[in-house]
């Protein structure tokens, strides 16, 4: 590496960590967990794309659009589909929420505190399992771009982001979103431009691209095809972090077009992911499957704006990292920690709880991704059965006031149930992916017993909704 | 000719919609810096 690009990205990690320490430090759980509820349209749009777009939507996609072409683009295209829709119909009715931190404040205010409890479960666990693979794959990334050695690579990323994390909570991670954001929507896109300048300009692009790559379904069986667009377009719906995105929101039209331009810009990112690797496997012929985003820029930037580009990168590991860290902590303090105290919490203590969590969490994480690949596996358990055990039951309880928090256990329960059996007890039969049955029968057991209980009200504490005035007034 | 041109018009809206952001991170930062 050029010690211009060097440079870049020294220069860049020191700028991270400065602007988190200039910002003011985070004095209460409104501040820590949602900043304060002022977040205008242009930074949710930038700091939820900042979040969505981690390693898989990134170096991911390239990978596969090398070896398989644009029909992954289209797969994508379900996750960029699923934002527009959730800023459309959920993002404004989850922000009405007004007094909720996180997704499982939301299903408290409706369900119960059982149903937060376990949202809260389901939340730090996912998190924690995000945060794992992220970092893995930060070691990765970062001493194949750079000379630091793997386990100093994941040090190095892990800390920035727990300091600055940690400090000012989700608005240090705001700010620092945007920029990183910026860097990566500026850097990476412009290798295509410089793509486009090896052979006859504008023509190179489509003269390149052959017929192959553009078959959408000749590398899949339809039904295939049709569980991977199921899996992207509910996979990812409301989790933990995206939700917090809501919550923050100024208000509900910035709630609403944040996500709806989150939702676009993914679908021109994509593209642009999509066709570096496409050029890389084709114009480039590049061998390599696993790094081709990497390969493609080492071979067409300059120096100064490899460096740069290789910044992007980095800003996409980091800024994932710190948004899944905040919201580990801050549902973990939230909906386990806060939910089991009877006497209730004060704010203090949470805030101080959050930031312990923060660097608790952030540490541990770290620390299962250089020891153990299987410990980061089965924490990923939780994305596959996070849409068909919380999505549907939150969707509902932002629509539906008279929801019954014993209709919500039982699709969770349910849902998760039936998913777990079909995917790892049948392994799938006729490649009917588990996500649609365990939504399916989410679904059912929901309106089942909804309409079974649905006008007796519960007076458990545990199944009684914690509903404030604002969140009736919706 | 058209997948070229999505192609671009896909990586210009990239750049400008990191240019936005960090425009606006500019004219809210002292506000945001102070919450």
């Amino acid at each position: 590496m050029h010690l211009m690009d060097s440079v870049i990205i020294v220069a860049y990690f020191i700028g991270m960590l400065v602007i988190a320490l200039l910002g003011k430090k985070a004095k209460s759980m409104a501040d820590f967990a949602v900043g304060s509820r002022a977040i205008p349209t242009m930074i949710i749009v930038a700091t939820l794309s900042a979040t969505y777009i981690g390693p898989g939507y990134s170096l991911g996609l390239v990978d596969k659009a090398a070896s398989q072409g644009y029909v992954w683009y289209v797969i994508f295209l379900a996750f960029s589909l699923q934002t527009v829709l959730t800023g459309w119909f959920v993002a404004p009715r989850l922000n009405a929420f007004s007094n909720a931190y996180t997704l499982g404040d939301v299903m408290g205010q409706r369900y119960g505190r059982l149903v937060q409890l376990v949202t809260g479960i389901m939340s730090v666990v996912l998190c924690a399992g995000f945060i794992g693979a992220i970092t893995r794959a930060a070691g990765d990334i970062i001493s194949t771009l750079t000379p630091i050695p793997f386990i100093a690579a994941v040090a190095l990323s892990i800390t920035i982001v727990v300091i600055y994390s940690t400090l000012g909570g989700v608005k240090t991670i705001v700010i620092t979103d945007v920029i990183q954001f910026t860097v990566l929507a500026v850097s990476i896109p412009l290798t295509v431009f410089f793509i486009a300048g090896l052979g006859d300009g504008i023509g190179t692009i489509s003269h390149n691209i052959n017929e192959a790559s553009l078959t959408l379904g000749g590398h899949f069986s339809w039904i295939v095809f049709a569980g991977l667009f199921i899996s992207f377009l509910f996979g990812e719906v409301l989790i933990p972090p995206y939700a917090n995105r809501a919550l923050m929101a100024k208000d509900q039209g910035n709630a609403k077009w944040g996500f709806i331009f989150a939702g676009l810009f993914s679908a021109c990112w994509f593209l642009v992911c999509a066709t570096l690797g496409i050029f890389g496997s084709e114009l480039l012929s590049i061998q390599d499957e696993n790094n081709v985003l990497i390969n493609v820029m080492q071979q067409v930037l300059p120096v100064g704006l490899f460096g740069l580009a290789a910044a992007g990168i980095i800003a996409v590991i980091m800024s994932s990292q710190s948004s899944l860290l905040n919201a580990a902590a801050v549902s973990f303090s939230q909906d386990i920690i806060a939910t089991l105290h009877t006497q209730g919490l004060d704010n203090k203590k949470e805030l101080l709880y959050s930031k312990l969590l923060t660097i608790g969490v952030g540490i541990s994480a770290a620390f299962i991704a250089l020891k153990s690949d299987s410990i980061v596996d089965a924490l990923l358990v939780c994305y596959t059965l996070w849409a068909p055990t919380i999505v549907f039951p939150v969707i509902i309880a932002t629509f539906k006031k008279n929801a019954h928090p014993l209709a919500a256990l039982a699709a969770i329960v349910g849902g998760g149930a039936a998913t777990a059996i079909w995917h790892w007890g049948l392994g799938n039969p006729g490649e009917v992916p588990a996500i649609v049955v365990g939504i399916a029968v989410n679904q059912v057991l929901f309106w089942s017993v909804q309409g079974l209980v649905g006008r007796q009200v519960s007076s458990h504490s545990w199944f009684y909704p914690q509903l404030p005035q604002e969140a009736q007034n919706q | 000719m058209l997948l070229t041109l999505v192609i671009y018009g896909a990586t210009l809206a990239c750049i400008l919609t990191g240019v936005a952001a960090i425009t606006s991170l500019v004219k809210n930062f002292a506000k945001l810096k102070n919450l």
